[in-house]
């Protein structure tokens, strides 16, 4: 995937002069990179680097090629639903033996090598053929007399007949189909999900007359083949763009809109419609709210009081516009998984935008003060790597936590490899840069440029453009180059500081990049940097920024730092905890403030100050993995240059690390005076913008701490280790030979790969469910063995393979929204097993529901992204992490996307109307029918608000009749025009108000209220047909 | 009110048949007639999704939310069609207690200072405490000790309880403390995830949940699930309280003692007005109907009606005036403590809840002057205010449930998260302990005046029939007539279960 770029802490930056092998194992030198080689330094001691040995694989056994089995299948598909029903010539292995196997055997002979029994496995061709303790084979192919299994599950004696008793036999039919089937070569075949994606031809239909597009022709073939016809009716114009309206953007069609397509209700108008209604700003709004759900979107934390997740709307903003832009599916999602690690991509006034998606990782619950942290964290992880296979895959890797999953070819070992990944990435609040900064930065930077061209001439006149290339690393190992100098200003300030001494990381401009030996003294002249530390002061103390340390094993009961300088915080994570930000608990002293810079100490130049040592007591974590932090927010400068560990509370003897010394300062011989001064000059200019440009953003992203492999947890408690697990890979995605880091990336590139069918597939499924209500698989989360079957494997694929190409959902929700089949007249039809059926009539989501309200009432405030808007409260919603203020009813007339998302105190109104709660992946809503929701549409204060807004405005609107204001309530609320019987009750109803109403100042806004109230209540107000 | 009479058309037990009957259904409807075996779930032979059951068993209503429909409407040709079914399929067990009523205890009671007496800990006050001690939530721990509460035998069992309890003491001989229950964490608030959905992450469904989703309601007018706020949401908020993925007409509803009982529940319009506006929504909603020829319109609309109805339900429910005036002093109506009226009116409504056949009830703890029960200092007083506030109202909900027979169809249970510490944190608190703690149960199906396992002779871990959260949900569905083992919902490619892979029965505690 060539929009991403590997990257490791060892880069071409310059070598480091020192920092070699301290001489006792307690130091820490931070000159050491990578991990590979800090291992056998004692940086990153008590990780095992163990041979990578994989426990209870489940291999399946593919048969011939994926697609001609699949095509096959296709060609019975009726998947699972007609299982036992119908009469199958030659049984197919994944539709109808392995949901018997699944379901009676495998719990003792499947994928969990812990609890089989009697070494026999009858999930894989190789386990069930191969000769048993006592000789005979369970499967015997072509001969099922010869088969044991056949024996087994028919025995009349109690004692002999499996499964064993007080578990439900086979039944007849059950046993007639795997006879037929072991007589018939006993042919093993892989799960549907995890076979290739298909390509099957455009099918050939009956009907020729109905089909516009080739959907239709796929789901046409599906009824056909189960003996119905085409529908008969397409949906009404109006219906139609109601319909179209709330499915791509979760609001109703305005009225102009309306009236001109009823008009000319022709292909090119309707689709002239869907291209504006694509493009429009509100489509983000709707279909980042599906991604939300998957993402378990949340700005809380939940537990005791309910923490901020700080700067989570970003998130959200970055989704809605991700959305907008139509981002790659691929990219989209790599996003979501490495997006700091990626090659930039502009967005949201910034330059590079895709580290925000990394909040994903983040987005679960959190606990303070957890008394067990690694249990803690285990349980955190768990929680993100059930979103990555819900989400992501359609499987339950989460349920591989404790034993390989007992029915899908899912081992444990992959719920580790996904652990190990999770357990290297590390929660950062990084300061991301805005195009302002980098514009302003490189402004300076070309000006440095222009500089150097006109130095360089006058220095060297004649010498040609090869002898200045090679005349710049000479300069970087004294005094840095003017163009070195500017552009690491510059790249200081946009990366992610991925790079840098001794595998430190940083964000944000304070602490210098690793190799950038960029520095100035406190009155700007230009000097030679001192490699091998981590300092904010390097080129100006009121820089902000953060850096963290590698991630390394606590060994001995006290973690000692050397630094100098102070006014900054500093924190050591223990197993990648952070809570202790808003409640030190259990944690106190591990965040602390390192002393306040005296005035005169502040007014010395930093390198004047003395070395000194923080020391951290982690004597209830010995054996944990931990890092250090430290933060400059521009007040305090610090720097930090080794760190060490003792079991004695007192500080190690740092002299013999002292011996290997910090570097030498060079001097700068080389240079002419002019040539240093005109070059200081431009440095200070950088500084002086750097400093000023510091109103970077904050976001909580993802970042690479490690590279360990996670031991498997025997029965997946948290330090009952079992062997390694190598991270990151998958035993059902393809092998990666290169995985660095976290592994995070290798990761996204091996799911988003094209021949991978998993994140296509279930994308596509998704993306059929939220337009007709029903997926192609009917478990949107789950494409296992316990979630249903597509019905048709053919169109699911077909629209798979589409986003695979070009990953792009827009031309996707296009093509199926311009099709017959989506522009049908609901029905009410029976839903046929494997057949698509035309949309049923469906209940608006809760979004579009006050979305809608908002719409009638002219209340909706357009403005898109930004912080949230508060919940507001009610006397129901109690209990700590209760927030101090309550936001305003009406939402402030925001779309439902931007009302604050707190765990503790969701919305009434939205979750009356099933939005879920944000635990886990949800990739189908429920459609619930509660009377919670009438009495909220009936009494809630908002709608009470919304619906007297709407009065308000019709009560002004004295220009129109009655009659023209009622049309005008009818097309807002039901995209049609009242019927001459409505109109009446309607002007009655209207009346009767009016005599209601006593104080005539109100009168007229009061009666229009009371029927937009009455509107809301109705049926039609909130189903769609 | 004509629908709370109807409720009255069937008996007890009548009701139970139908239980049973709409087990049968449920059974049926998906295919479920095999034993339990793993908690990934059995494999369903047919394919059928939830609005194919909820189409099957009610009109878009849906699951056994119709039992209590049933219930009324119980014929003896439904018992002998509820015997056939007996006879096809193991079945569940016979149902206890038809409702349950859970008295939360918020931050955690003190074992050895309520139901669990250590004469050792006087003996050995002030000393350092004996055992080895696992870490603590606030890693502050002091010496042993000793209860300042006097420990006295009540009733014909002579159960033991302290002068904490005065009054509830009184009802010993109703009560089932299991003095060895353990939880798996000493944090609050994966504590009480743990306690209330059997998983101690947020998410999960609440108990009361998971009892409304099984059984169903007896009242169409109120929720299956009802959580009396009393001022203490419990550490986790309103999660606790979840449906989790279950849908969400199962999710605690609540409810609070005093003002607005239930969120939307009194009408904003004045009766006129609200009638003028449902006659127009009728109108419309029935051309509606009509026209799109939809079931869950006709659903939707018979909801919108149930609304109404609810609207007269809850303020009847919910205004005490008509309680007798010996009634309101037995509860504490006019008990000088003010967190003490809050709790009698709690434990009132709770029993106005199970009389209309609400299913589940969560009693939360009022505000009382100090903290929760989470005694980390201050022990003495801050258990005296907390005890003062539950007292009175927990005994005469015992007695009032009692003399008007709903105690033996109605299933009582006092339970925290966790327990406290034999030894101090400082010098005067408590600090958590979730080794080995005291809950009871007392009512429907429960063996009263009897004590069950035991903690070592400090209080501090389970030392005799340890039982653990999962296991007190088992009993608790048991004794409504569920199997724990096969009360599933599928979620994710899952078949989940309220006590996951585990749950045993508290067998003694069963009458």
């Amino acid at each position: 995937m060539d929009e991403t770029r590997p990257e490791t802490c060892e880069t071409t930056r310059p070598a480091l002069p020192h920092g070699v092998e301290c001489g006792h194992t307690e130091h820490m030198p931070l000159r050491e990179s990578a991990p590979q080689r800090s291992a056998h330094q004692g940086i990153l001691r008590g990780v095992v680097l163990a041979p990578c040995i994989v426990v209870g694989i489940a291999v399946l056994v593919v048969s011939g090629s994926g697609e001609a089995s699949a095509a096959k299948d296709a060609l019975s598909s009726n998947g699972s639903d007609a299982r036992g029903t119908a009469v199958h010539a030659s049984p197919d292995f994944d539709r109808d033996i392995r949901p018997v196997l699944a379901a009676k055997c495998f719990a003792c002979h499947g994928p969990d090598a812990e609890s089989r029994k009697a070494g026999l496995r009858l999930d894989t061709f190789e386990g069930a053929s191969a000769i048993l303790e006592n000789g005979t084979r369970a499967i015997t192919p072509g001969a099922p007399d010869a088969s044991e299994l056949m024996a087994r599950v028919s025995a009349v004696d109690l004692d002999d007949r499996m499964p064993p008793e007080g578990h439900d036999g086979l039944t007849a039919s059950e046993m007639d189909l795997l006879r037929a089937w072991i007589a018939a070569g006993a042919e093993y075949t892989a799960p549907w999900a995890f076979r290739p994606l298909i390509d099957a031809p455009i099918p050939a239909v009956v009907d020729q007359t109905w089909p516009k597009t080739d959907i239709d022709r796929f789901v046409l073939a599906t009824r056909e083949r189960v003996g119905l016809a085409a529908p008969t009716e397409d949906a009404a114009p109006g219906l139609l763009l109601r319909r179209a309206s709330f499915d791509l953007v979760g609001l109703p069609p305005t009225e102009e809109e309306l009236q001109a397509f009823v008009r000319d209700p022709s292909d090119a108008r309707y689709a002239e419609f869907v291209d504006r209604t694509l493009a429009s700003a509100a489509f983000g709004e709707r279909w980042g709210r599906h991604w939300l759900d998957l993402a378990r979107y949340a700005e809380t934390l939940a537990h005791e009081f309910d923490y901020e997740i700080p700067h989570a709307w970003r998130y959200r903003d970055y989704v809605i516009e991700a959305l907008n832009a139509d981002v790659p599916l691929g990219r989209f999602v790599a996003e979501q998984i490495a997006g700091d690690m990626m090659e930039p991509r502009a967005g949201l006034g910034l330059p590079n935008v895709a580290p925000i998606a990394t909040l994903w990782w983040f987005l679960g619950p959190a606990t303070h003060a957890p008394v067990d942290v690694r249990v803690d964290e285990a349980d955190r992880i768990a929680g993100s790597i059930d979103v990555v296979g819900r989400s992501l895959f359609s499987l339950s890797i989460a349920c591989a936590r404790c034993h390989d999953h007992k029915f899908d070819p899912v081992p444990a070992t992959d719920f580790f490899a996904l652990a190990g990944v999770a357990r290297n990435t590390r929660r950062v609040e990084a300061y991301l840069p805005t195009d302002a900064q980098t514009t302003i930065l490189a402004d300076a930077a070309r000006r440095a440029l222009d500089e150097a061209a006109r130095v360089s001439m006058r220095a060297s006149e004649g010498a040609d453009e090869a002898n200045r290339a090679v005349r710049a690393p000479t300069l970087t190992a004294g005094v840095s180059a003017p163009v070195e100098t500017v552009t690491a200003v510059v790249d200081q300030a946009i990366g992610l500081g991925r790079a840098s001494d001794g595998c430190w990381t940083i964000s944000g401009p304070a602490f210098s990049a690793s190799g950038s030996l960029l520095a100035l003294t406190r009155e700007g002249a230009l000097r030679p940097a001192e490699s091998g530390t981590i300092d904010s002061a390097r080129i100006d103390t009121r820089l902000i920024g953060s850096a963290r340390s590698p991630t390394f094993s606590l060994q001995k009961k006290f973690v000692h730092v050397r630094v100098r300088g102070g006014g900054v915080w500093a924190r050591l994570h223990i197993n990648n905890y952070w809570l202790d930000d808003r409640n030190g608990l259990l944690f106190e002293g591990m965040r602390r403030q390192l002393g306040e810079l005296s005035p005169e100490a502040a007014a010395r130049d930093p390198r004047e100050l003395e070395w000194r040592v923080e020391t951290w007591d982690v004597s209830r974590f010995v054996g944990e993995r931990a890092y250090v932090e430290v933060f400059d927010d521009g007040a305090g400068w610090l720097e930090i240059d080794a760190i060490a560990e003792s079991d004695a509370a007192t500080p190690p003897d740092f002299a013999q690390f002292d011996a290997d010394g910090p570097a030498a300062m060079r001097d700068s011989g080389a240079l002419d005076a002019d040539e240093v001064a005109i070059q200081a000059t431009i440095a200070r200019d950088a500084r002086d913008r750097l400093v000023e440009t510091q109103n970077h953003i904050r976001a909580i992203i993802a970042e690479d701490s490690g590279a360990f492999d996670e031991p498997l947890h025997i029965r997946g408690v948290p330090r009952n280790y079992g062997p390694s697990t190598p991270r990151a890979q998958l035993s059902f995605l393809s092998s990666m030979d290169h995985i660095e880091g976290s592994g995070r990336l290798a990761l996204a590139q091996a799911l988003v790969d094209p021949e991978q069918p998993f994140l296509w597939r279930t994308t596509a499924n998704r993306v059929w469910l939220k337009l007709f209500g029903r997926g192609i698989v009917e478990t949107p989360d789950d494409f296992g063995q316990l979630g249903a079957s597509p019905w048709s494997i053919e169109l699911l694929d077909h629209l798979a393979r589409k986003l695979a190409r070009d990953g792009r959902l827009k031309p996707l929700l296009r093509e199926i929204v311009l099709s017959r089949a989506y522009r049908s007249m609901s029905s009410g039809e029976e839903l046929p097993p494997a057949a698509w059926a035309p949309l049923a009539v469906r209940r608006l989501d809760a979004e579009s529901i006050r979305d809608a309200m908002l719409v009638a009432s002219g209340r909706l405030n357009a403005t898109i992204g930004g912080p949230s808007v508060p919940v507001h409260l009610t006397e129901h919603m109690q209990g700590r992490g209760r927030p101090g203020v309550s936001g305003p009813i009406d939402g402030d007339g925001r779309r439902s996307v931007y009302l604050s998302v707190n765990r503790n105190f969701l919305d009434p109104f939205l979750q009356a109307f099933d939005q879920p709660p944000p635990a886990t992946t949800c990739g189908k809503r429920h459609t619930s029918n509660v009377p919670a929701q009438a009495l909220a549409l009936l009494n809630n204060d908002m709608v009470h608000e919304f619906a007297q807004r709407w009065g308000q405005r019709l009560a002004a609107d004295t220009a129109r009749s009655d009659a023209e204001r009622i049309e005008s309530m009818w097309l807002a609320a039901f995209s049609r025009m009242p019927r001459e019987d409505e109109l009446t009750t309607a002007r009655t109803f209207l009346e009767q108000e009016r005599l209601a109403v006593a104080d005539a100042e109100r009168r007229e806004q009061d009666a229009f209220a009371a029927l937009a109230h009455a509107l809301f209540s109705t049926k039609e107000f909130v189903f769609l047909r | 009110m004509h629908f709370f009479q109807r409720k009255s058309l069937c008996s007890f037990d009548e009701s139970l048949l139908a239980y049973e009957l709409c087990w049968k259904l449920f059974d049926e409807s998906l295919a479920m007639n095999s034993a339990p075996r793993h908690h990934c779930g059995r494999f369903h032979a047919t394919n059928q999704t939830r609005r194919d059951m909820l189409r099957t068993l009610g009109g878009g209503f849906g699951m056994l939310a119709f039992a209590g429909l049933f219930a009324r409407n119980a014929t003896a040709d439904d018992a002998q069609r509820l015997l056939d079914a007996r006879a096809l399929s193991a079945g569940h067990v016979r149902p206890r207690a038809r409702s349950v009523i859970f008295l939360y205890m918020d931050g955690g009671p003190s074992q050895v200072d309520t139901f669990d007496p250590k004469p050792k800990l006087s003996a050995l006050n002030g000393k350092p405490f004996p055992l080895k001690t696992a870490p603590t939530q606030f890693n502050n721990n002091g010496n042993t000790l000793a209860s300042p509460w006097k420990f006295r035998q009540y009733g014909e069992s002579g159960l033991p309880v302290s002068d904490l309890f005065p009054n509830v003491a009184k009802m010993a001989d109703e009560l089932c403390v299991v003095r060895s229950m353990t939880s798996s964490f000493s944090e609050h608030t994966n504590a009480n995830y743990f306690l209330h959905t059997g998983l101690g992450i947020p998410g999960r469904p609440s108990m009361g949940a998971w009892a409304s989703y099984g059984l169903g309601n007896e009242n169409d007018d109120l929720p299956g699930f009802v959580v009396l706020e009393g001022g203490l949401v419990p550490p986790g908020g309103l999660d606790c309280f979840s449906a989790g993925f279950l849908p969400a007409r199962h999710q605690g509803t609540v409810m609070r003692p005093t003002g607005e009982a239930i969120a939307n529940a009194e009408p904003s319009d004045p009766a006129e007005a609200q009638n003028r506006k449902r006659q127009l929504v009728a109108r419309l909603d029935s051309a509606f109907a009509h026209e799109a020829q939809a079931e869950a319109i006709e659903s939707a609309i018979a909801n919108h009606e149930l609304a109404y109805r609810m609207q007269a339900a809850v303020p009847e429910l919910a205004t005490l005036d008509g309680e007798s005036e010996e009634t309101k002093a037995l509860y504490g109506f006019d008990a000088p403590d003010a967190a003490t009226r809050v709790y009698a009116r709690e434990c009132c409504l709770a029993r106005r809840l199970v009389e209309r056949g609400v299913r589940f009830v969560e009693v939360t703890c009022p505000r009382t002057n100090g903290d929760r029960w989470d005694q980390h200092n201050d022990l003495r007083a801050g258990h005296e205010g907390n005890a003062r506030a539950v007292d009175q109202p927990i005994a005469a909900l015992l007695m009032d449930l009692k003399r008007r027979g709903l105690l033996e169809s109605t299933l009582v249970v006092w339970a925290a998260e966790f327990g406290r510490t034999p030894f101090a944190q400082g010098s005067d608190g408590r600090d958590h302990n979730p080794f080995g703690y005291s809950i009871w149960m007392a009512g429907g199906g429960v063996k009263g005046g009897t004590v069950i396992g035991a903690t070592d002779e400090f209080g501090y871990r389970a030392v005799e029939k340890p039982y653990e959260i999962h296991d007190l949900h088992a009993t608790m569905l048991h004794l409504m007539g569920v199997d724990h083992r096969r009360l599933t919902f599928r979620s994710g490619g899952r078949d989940h279960r309220l006590t996951d892979v585990h749950g045993k029965l508290i067998d003694d505690a069963i009458a």
